[in-house]
C-alpha cells in the first residue's frame, strides 16, 4: 500500500498497459497489479479509467482480447500487444521520452 | 489502414451487444471480486473488504458507461432504442398513427406522382439527338392568325431547294384500324416521311424503318 496515489494521464496510461503486455497476456487485474508492483507502489491505476483504456486499445486494434481461466479456475479476460500494438508502443515511447526531455529542460532552464 | 480495426471491432460490437455487455459485466466482476480477495488475505471483514474494493473500483456503473463510449457504438445504439421507444409510442396509440400513416402516404404518392409525370414529359430532354435543336414548324393563317399545318409541297421545297432548316420531315395524326390480328383494333399512328428517322436521330427497335420507297405516291 502507498501513502500517495498518482492519478496516471490517459495517453501516459496507454502506453503502460502496451508495455506491461510486452512481457505476457494478462487480464486487467493482473496488469493493474503488475504497473502497482514494478513502480513500487507509487502508481495505483484507477479501475475506473483501466478498463475504458483498455477497450479503446482493443478499438484501436492495439491489442486484442481473448477469454481464458486464470490459476484458480476461473474466467478472466486476457489482452495480448498485436503487431500493431507494438508498433504503436514504440512511437508512444519515442514521444513520451521527447516529452519528459522537454519538460526537463523548462524545469532545468528557471 | 487504422481505421479498418476500429470499425471492424464497432460493427461486431453492435450486432453482439448483449454479450459485450455480458462480458463487459463479467470482466469487471472479476476484477472486483479479486480485488475483494486481495483485502480478505490482508485480514479485512468480508463486509469491509467488499467496501474497499468498491471505492477502490471508483464507481462501477460509471466504469461501464465509460466502457461503452469506448466502444465507439454509442450513436448508432442511442438511435436504435430512440426509434425501439419512438415504435412502442405509436405502437400505443393506432388511431393516431394510422392518420399520420395516411396523411404522408397520401402526400407523398401524390408528390411523386405529380413529380414524375413533369418529369417524363417537361424536365427530360426529348430522346432525340440534339434535341435543343428540334423545332415543330406550323403555319400562321393569315385569316384569323391561328396555327396551320405546314403544306407537304412546301416541306419537300424547303427539302430539295434548300430552307432554313438542316433535316426536316412531316407527321400527322391519324387514327386507322389494323385488321392483321385476330380482331380489328383501333390504332393511334403517326404518318412520316422516311427522313423522320435521320432528322431525329433514331432507329428503329423491331423491324425495319422506313427508306425512300415508302414515300412514293400512292404506297
Amino acid at each position: 500500500m502507498a501513502d500517495t496515489t498518482t492519478d496516471v494521464l490517459q495517453g501516459t496510461l496507454d502506453l503502460l498497459i502496451l508495455k506491461t503486455l510486452t512481457l505476457a497476456p494478462m487480464h486487467g487485474w493482473g496488469i493493474s497489479q503488475r504497473i502497482q508492483q514494478v513502480s513500487r507502489g507509487v502508481l495505483e491505476v484507477n479501475q475506473g479509467s483501466l478498463y475504458p483504456a483498455l477497450h479503446r486499445l482493443e478499438r484501436n486494434g492495439w491489442i486484442e482480447a481473448e477469454w481464458g481461466t486464470t490459476e484458480n479456475n476461473r474466467r478472466a479476460k486476457y489482452y495480448r500487444l498485436t503487431a500493431a500494438g507494438r508498433r504503436a508502443l514504440g512511437e508512444e515511447l519515442a514521444g513520451w521520452r521527447r516529452f519528459v526531455g522537454a519538460v526537463e529542460l523548462v524545469l532545468a532552464s528557471s | 489502414m487504422h481505421w479498418i480495426a476500429p470499425i471492424r471491432h464497432r460493427l461486431r460490437a453492435l450486432l453482439h451487444r448483449a454479450r459485450a455487455e455480458a462480458e463487459l459485466d463479467e470482466e469487471l466482476r472479476f476484477h472486483l471480486e479479486m480485488e475483494i480477495e486481495k483485502y480478505l488475505a490482508a485480514g479485512l471483514a468480508p463486509a469491509e473488504a467488499r467496501r474497499r474494493a468498491l471505492v477502490a473500483f471508483g464507481g462501477v456503473e460509471r466504469a461501464k458507461e465509460a466502457c461503452r463510449d469506448e466502444r465507439g457504438t454509442r450513436l448508432v445504439e442511442d438511435i436504435a432504442r430512440d426509434l425501439r421507444y419512438a415504435a412502442r409510442g405509436l405502437r400505443s396509440s393506432p388511431i393516431f398513427t394510422l392518420a399520420v400513416t395516411s396523411t404522408l402516404g397520401l402526400g407523398i404518392g401524390a408528390s411523386v406522382a405529380l413529380f414524375s409525370v413533369v418529369d417524363a414529359l417537361l424536365l427530360r430532354p426529348l430522346p432525340y439527338a440534339e434535341p435543343n435543336r428540334l423545332v415543330e414548324v406550323w403555319a400562321a393563317d393569315p385569316r384569323d392568325g391561328g396555327s396551320r399545318y405546314v403544306a407537304g409541297e412546301v416541306v419537300r421545297a424547303w427539302r430539295e431547294e434548300g430552307g432554313p432548316f438542316e433535316r426536316i420531315f412531316a407527321h400527322v395524326r391519324r387514327t386507322v384500324v389494323y385488321t392483321g390480328g385476330a380482331e380489328p383494333v383501333t390504332l393511334a399512328v403517326q404518318i412520316v416521311e422516311p427522313e423522320f428517322e435521320e432528322t431525329l436521330g433514331v432507329r428503329p427497335f423491331l423491324g425495319r424503318g422506313l427508306d425512300a420507297g415508302d414515300a412514293a405516291p400512292g404506297c
